[in-house]
């Protein structure tokens, strides 16, 4: 247990390093620096910014600040919005995209769970088959196709949400629905496909011999051995309902960190598109690790190494 | 049973192999697709959009960058079903050639002055920005009529189509079915158009990633030992890298405006870098799948005979071993194409895939949504690019549903 947590933070030291290095001499290597603007700046002006951001010193010497920097968890300033450092951007967008964020997954695992269930339980019935349709189209579709159409019937049609903001419960509906689509058709595949394993096994047999209701039969006996590949899904869909969010908080108009590391591409604000970077791959590894432990925990056969 | 038809019927027995003919993988994989409903109808629907995109220049639809602000944001429309459209400046065309040689030769006068200035390193900038601005010239000059009309750059094929389309429809094109947006320019034309940016981007990204994918995992699996595991252990990290965030900062880097500017000197423009940075991401699932099944098949009996007629390392691997991959990858092929093109989708609706004038059906979405106000929608902005891109990565996810299950019945309802 304990090699397995000091193998994995290792590994993800390992991964961060790459991912900050590379990105860092990337970043560099660009001609014309972050400050070329239309209007040229006094060379006392431009001394002291470079200053500021270090880059009047040698190459592996800004790596080397740079790098004990981001290792002492600062980021540095952003380049392009005016006294914000990359640490402030996130402290400010970041309890955003994770409302968002888990109520998309909450969205995602419930609705694909039940889905997936319901339709293992109905094999071969018409509901089977519509449910599965429904979630090959989730899987096919783009979220953004997802949210347009959404816009049209829940704004549009029928005035229940509003379109675009984000303060209320209300304004958090449409987007993470949007954001959960993709994976709630997912996780229904493959809930549907362990839950016939699970239901074609012996103890499910001697259950039903021993005769437990169906209920509790699908609920306690099956669907704890049925979550194991859904579990699994999660560490890859927790990915995904970063990335999807990217596209959902820009149709929507949510101020989260989506919003502003596409913003960051687009304007060319290197310092922050890092900076979010270096915290999406944090994020991601501490999911999947999250995932690794609790798959210990539903399957005791499981052992961490 | 062959042997009891052959017993049966006397006459057909001195020719008993007739009958015994077995059936290979793949025809056998095929007869199992064909009696797939849902996938056949896919398979049709995609061939059928591959060919519409591939003939667009030759429709009569309307020139997909033609702005007619007058027209801004019309309905969807079908009556009246023919348009006036304004003629092919054939005399311009036709004057090209000679005004293109013009400019040829004093481009080949300027490529010497450039590599003179590269021996004695003088004016080298100046003598390469001539260079450049001339080439940029003889474009311009083949691409003007088209432009004038509307088009977007065109290949030499794509020309040629554009001007057999206007000898067979003369000045004629179908009115707006799919309505007109911000700037009045035809929706159904540009839905074409697109398909043709999104299905090349689909295909040519996969195929890289394949190439990558498949020699990676056929190295590693066959090598073994240390450099398997080095090699794998290189993969994993790269699973563990939100590759869309890396893959955004790469493009916006590689966009910075010199930079293209000298990709774009090499003839790497913004959708080939697209086509290889996409690629270059997708290979991490395949290099995996193929790795598993070279390992399995590595102490098989074949490759132990090719070994001992002493066939070099790089013979089994590239001729005897991947071969056998066919089936694996196939299956893997038709899903990846999906979400490749669902990447491209997703990369251009937020502004940093394909770039205008070109289109693909990521953008026109783009565009749709970014033109919803609380007041009014222009349902039909978002509509139709929506159920193009829907309706392809539709059939594509059953086909490719279809070829896992005709190719590999162990899989089905995975």
């Amino acid at each position: 247990m304990t090699s397995f947590m000091v193998r994995r933070l290792l590994w993800m030291a390992i991964t961060l390093l790459v991912v900050y290095t590379v990105s860092f001499f990337l970043m560099r290597s660009v001609p014309g620096g972050p400050f070329d603007r239309e209007r040229v700046l006094e060379p006392e002006i431009m001394k002291n910014i470079e200053k500021r951001y270090n880059l009047d010193k040698p190459l592996y010497q800004q790596y080397l600040i740079e790098l004990g920097k981001v290792v002492r968890g600062d980021l540095g300033y952003s380049y392009k919005i005016n006294d914000y450092t990359v640490n402030e951007v996130i402290a400010e967008g970041l309890p955003i995209s994770v409302a968002l964020g888990s109520l998309a997954l909450i969205f995602a695992t419930t609705l694909g769970l039940v889905a997936g269930v319901t339709s293992a339980v109905l094999r071969g019935t018409w509901g089977d088959v519509l449910l599965m349709l429904i979630a090959t189209l989730g899987i096919a579709l783009p979220n953004f196709v997802i949210a347009g159409i959404c816009i049209i019937l829940f704004v549009f049609l029928l005035p229940l949400f509003p379109a675009a903001g984000w303060g209320d419960f209300n304004q958090l509906v449409l987007p993470a629905f949007c954001l959960g689509a993709p994976y709630a058709a997912y996780i229904a595949r493959i809930a549907r496909t362990s839950m016939l394993d699970i239901l074609s096994q012996d103890h499910i047999r001697t259950a039903r011999a021993k005769g437990v209701g169906p209920l509790r039969l699908i609920l306690v006996h099956a669907l704890r051995g049925a979550l194991l590949p859904v579990v699994s899904f999660l560490g890859p869909a927790v990915a995904g309902i970063l990335t999807g969010s990217l596209v959902v908080e820009q149709i929507f108009a949510i101020p989260g960190l989506g919003s502003h590391f596409v913003q960051a591409a687009l304007q060319k604000d290197y310092t922050l598109a890092m900076g979010l970077v270096l915290l999406y791959t944090l994020l991601l590894y501490v999911m999947n690790w999250l995932v690794d432990l609790s798959y210990a925990l539903l399957d005791p056969r499981v052992e961490l190494e | 049973m062959p042997t009891a038809r052959s017993t049966e019927a006397g006459g057909i027995l001195l020719t008993p192999q007739v009958s015994r003919k077995g059936m290979s993988l793949s025809q056998d994989a095929w007869r199992r697709l064909r009696k797939n409903r849902v996938a056949m109808i896919s398979l049709v629907a995609i061939v059928s959009i591959c060919i519409l995109a591939f003939l667009t220049p030759l429709l009569p639809l309307q020139a997909p960058d033609h702005a007619q602000t007058a027209l801004q944001y019309e309905e969807p429309t079908i009556s009246p079903f023919w348009l006036p459209t304004k003629p092919l400046d054939m005399e311009l065309v036709s004057q090209t050639p000679q005004v293109v040689a013009h400019l040829e030769t004093e481009l080949t006068d300027l490529k010497l002055r450039y590599e003179l200035a590269k021996q004695s390193g003088e004016n080298l900038d100046n003598a390469r920005r001539q260079l450049r601005r001339k080439e940029a010239e003889i474009q311009d000059t083949i691409q003007a009529p088209y432009r004038q009309l509307g088009y977007p750059s065109l290949g030499m094929l794509s020309r040629a189509m554009v001007r057999a389309r206007f000898a067979l429809f003369g000045n004629q094109c179908i009115n707006s079915l799919c309505g007109r947006d911000l700037l009045g320019r035809d929706l159904l034309s540009r839905l074409f158009w697109g398909a043709r940016i999104s299905l090349l981007v689909g295909l040519v990204a996969t195929i890289v990633s394949l190439v990558i994918g498949v020699n990676y995992g056929a190295i590693s699996g066959y090598c073994g030992g240390w450099i398997d595991d080095a090699m794998m252990r290189f993969v994993d990290v790269l699973y563990s890298v939100p590759f869309i965030f890396v893959v955004i900062f790469l493009l916006t880097i590689l966009g910075e405006d010199s930079i293209a500017d000298e990709l774009a000197y090499w003839g790497i423009n913004r959708i080939t870098v697209f086509f290889l940075v996409v690629g270059a991401i997708y290979w991490l699932t395949m290099s995996r799948v193929v790795r598993g099944q070279v390992i399995s098949l590595k102490h098989e009996l074949f490759v132990e005979a090719a070994r001992s007629l002493a066939a070099s390392q790089s013979r089994i691997i590239f001729l005897h071993l991947l071969p056998n991959l066919l089936s694996v990858v196939l299956v893997y092929l038709t899903l990846t194409i999906p979400r490749v093109m669902l990447f491209e989708a997703f990369l251009s609706f937020l502004g940093l895939g394909v770039e205008p004038p070109d289109v693909s059906w990521g953008l026109l979405a783009n565009e749709g949504i970014k033109v919803i106000t609380p007041v009014k929608i222009y349902w039909w902005l978002i509509l139709f690019p929506s159920l193009a891109l829907g309706a392809t990565l539709l059939a594509l996810n059953f086909l490719g549903d279809g070829v896992r299950d005709a190719l590999d019945p162990r899989l089905r309802d995975a």
